[in-house]
């Protein structure tokens, strides 16, 4: 059986829909994860999900761009059905985020390879910030639901959401990329240089042979495990334990002489992912104003009336007045609706009362097409 | 013919349940039609005249089938309201109230005979759209009451101008019998009936017309008909008109192009408010009452009808 075409793309497009949702459900689920110390397996799924999602989105914006530039409308599939979304919302998160992850992951090494504790922080927090991007995703869905029952209103109340949202987590996300890479001394530093200066003490302790005063670090939660070329002479938990809640990214190393210390960065990730929620809610809240809000708004004062003075302009039999607001008098719509009020619709009345013309007449052989087959 | 007559009925019913006849009366739905005919002959007569329907008639007796088989669709729907509107729903008590001769028991008959004879008339048919949806809708009534209430000026245009002293339930009545006479006027129009009460009546043939009707209705008061002629003529040219005539012209305008069930939309003004606001200014055009729409209007707007 032949699907025919339509039905086919929107079948794809209501697929693409339920794929938005899933992803933002997923996005939030992601860094709760990590809020919450959720376990290593859970997070690692999450991660290769959020990957998927990226190379599922990449995919689809590649597809389109293509088929429109087939098509010869690439710059209006890129400028005014907001392929720039599609864009921003996929291609680098899949580079800057969700890929890199992967490939750590993968290579079981996270970012130990990278020069330095600080940089290799700067590189996590980079790929986090971008996950910011995949909020933008909440304007696909405004691209494909029909939510208001007017072009003009859908139209307007989408390029307002998008300006709001879109200027919000670009500028968030370039003032973060730009603030990561400022020299100033911070929080992850702080946390850095801290457990440096932990390793160093740990070390004179155990060159001065006071090996059972290293109990003395569980009092700092971040510590997790310090070895020597003799073994391991500190760990916090049983191997058991790491392997069920950390991953290799949920390691911060500093060396100090003969010993190595392993620290937890999930205090690190965790207000990074505090954080995010925090926008995540913000934007969902931006939205939810804006369409409780605004949109009864726009509908109030420029689409009803609008459609008013359509339909006494269309059908011959509808002689509604609009309604104006006293204070909104002056606005253009209103002007034009007291125009149509006080000149239109009387001379709309003295000419469908006028002997002859047909006037009022609401049944019209459009109509009635079925009674000539 | 009886066959005919079938098919006719056939294609008119399926006209009749068009969804933008919805909310006209049966008479505004037979306008509507009867419009139709003329305007469309020339995208109709090829599927009328084809074997399905009236084999090779020409539109003239095409248009006449049709016309007269809506014609006894419609009557079928409104004789036994108007019956009952005159014989059984109106109380003529109000006669007795003016100090007048009280009706025989014969008028009845006579007025529903003046009726028959209106319905024949096209143009009596069209007129009587409007009095008979002000009745059955009960937009005469709810006006009237509040209009009464309200000590303004309807109040005083009716009690002290027209010096009607009688309970505001008998001035409704007495507004029934009017809003019922007016369209009787076609019947004796300059020009014959054909040519409808488009034309405003003088003062001197409104009393003639008055006369003949009552030669047809001896039974109701002179005075009561008068009302009723009057309502047809300009209150600017006029201005010791009744004040149940002006209020008989106004909701005989008002109701003949009443859409019932009509959405209103949100943003819009309700349907009478939206009415009276442009019959005010169309006051002079239409010759109303501006202070009677004014009042009116404030009551649709207070009532949000």
């Amino acid at each position: 059986m032949v699907i025919p075409m339509k039905k086919s793309k929107d079948l794809i497009e209501n697929f693409i829909l339920f794929v938005i949702l899933l992803v933002l459900i997923q996005t939030f689920v992601e860094d709760l994860a990590v809020l919450l110390g959720w376990s290593w397996s859970v997070r690692k799924a999450l991660i290769f999900s959020g990957f998927g999602f990226d190379l599922f989105f990449s995919i689809e914006f590649i597809t389109r761009y293509f088929n429109s530039l087939r098509k010869g409308k690439a710059l209006k599939y890129m400028l005014q059905e907001r392929g720039w979304v599609d864009l921003i919302a996929s291609l680098p998160l899949l580079f800057l985020s969700s890929g890199p992850g992967v490939i750590a992951l993968l290579q079981g090494t996270a970012f130990m390879s990278a020069a330095g504790m600080l940089n290799i922080l700067k590189v996590v927090k980079t790929v986090r910030i971008a996950r910011i991007l995949r909020l933008l995703r909440l304007l696909k869905v405004f691209k494909k639901i029909k939510f208001v029952n007017s072009v003009m209103a859908q139209r307007h109340l989408t390029r307002i959401i998008t300006t709001v949202i879109s200027s919000f987590v670009i500028a968030l996300t370039a003032a973060s990329f730009i603030l990561a890479f400022v020299p100033v001394s911070d929080i992850e530093q702080d946390f850095v240089e801290k457990h440096s200066v932990m390793a160093a003490t740990a070390e004179r302790l155990y060159e001065n042979g006071n090996s059972g005063l290293l109990k003395e670090f569980d009092a700092y939660s971040s510590v997790l495990i310090m070895r020597t070329s003799e073994g391991t002479v500190y760990s916090r938990y049983d191997n058991d334990f790491y392997t069920q809640w950390f991953g290799p990214s949920d390691y911060g190393y500093v060396r100090s002489g003969d010993l190595e210390l392993f620290y937890s960065l999930k205090p690190l990730y965790a207000t990074e992912s505090k954080n995010n929620l925090l926008i995540f809610v913000a934007i969902l809240s931006m939205l939810i104003i804006l369409m409780v809000a605004y949109t009864p708004h726009f509908a109030l004062t420029v689409t009803d009336p609008v459609n008013i003075m359509v339909n006494g302009m269309s059908d011959s039999s509808y002689n509604l007045e609009v309604l104006i607001p006293e204070n909104l008098q002056e606005d253009g719509i209103y002007k034009l609706a007291r125009q149509y009020n006080e000149e239109y619709l009387p001379m709309k009345a003295r000419n469908n009362d006028a002997p002859g013309q047909g006037g009022g007449l609401a049944l019209k052989v459009d109509n009635i097409e079925d009674l000539f087959k | 013919m009886e066959d005919d007559k079938a098919k006719a009925l056939q294609f008119l019913s399926r006209l009749m349940q068009n969804p933008s006849l919805n909310g006209f009366s049966a008479l505004q739905r037979e306008d509507q039609l009867l419009q139709f005919f003329v305007i469309n002959e020339e995208k109709l007569k090829p599927t009328l005249s084809s074997p399905a329907y009236f084999n090779g008639w020409s539109w003239q007796d095409i248009n006449k089938i049709m016309t007269d088989t809506l014609y006894d669709i419609t009557n079928r729907e409104i004789l036994p309201q108007i019956e009952s509107e005159i014989f059984d729903r109106t109380n003529y008590a109000y006669v007795s109230f003016m100090k007048l001769t009280p009706p025989s028991e014969s008028m009845k008959k006579q007025f529903m005979t003046m009726i028959r004879k209106l319905l024949m008339v096209p143009a009596g048919r069209q007129s009587l759209a409007g009095p008979l949806t002000a009745l059955r809708t009960g937009v005469l009534k709810k006006y009237v009451m509040l209009g009464f209430e309200r000590q303004k000026y309807i109040n005083f245009e009716l009690t002290k101008v027209q010096r009607l002293r009688m309970p505001q339930e008998e001035i409704y009545h007495l507004l029934k019998t009017t809003i019922l006479i007016r369209p009787l006027v076609v019947l004796f129009a300059p020009g014959g009936p054909a040519q409808g009460a488009n034309q405003a009546l003088s003062p001197n043939y409104a009393e003639k017309v008055t006369k003949q009707i009552n030669k047809f209705i001896p039974g109701l008061p002179e005075e009561i008909i008068r009302g009723g002629v009057h309502s047809t003529m300009g209150f600017q040219d006029n201005p010791t008109l009744e004040a149940t005539a002006r209020m008989a012209g106004i909701f005989t305008s008002r109701c003949s192009q009443l859409k019932e069930g009509m959405k209103i939309d949100r943003g819009a003004a309700a349907s009478d408010q939206s009415w009276f606001n442009v019959a005010r200014r169309n006051y002079k055009y239409y010759g109303y009452d501006f202070d009677m729409l004014t009042e009116l209007y404030n009551i649709s707007a207070e009532n949000g009808w």
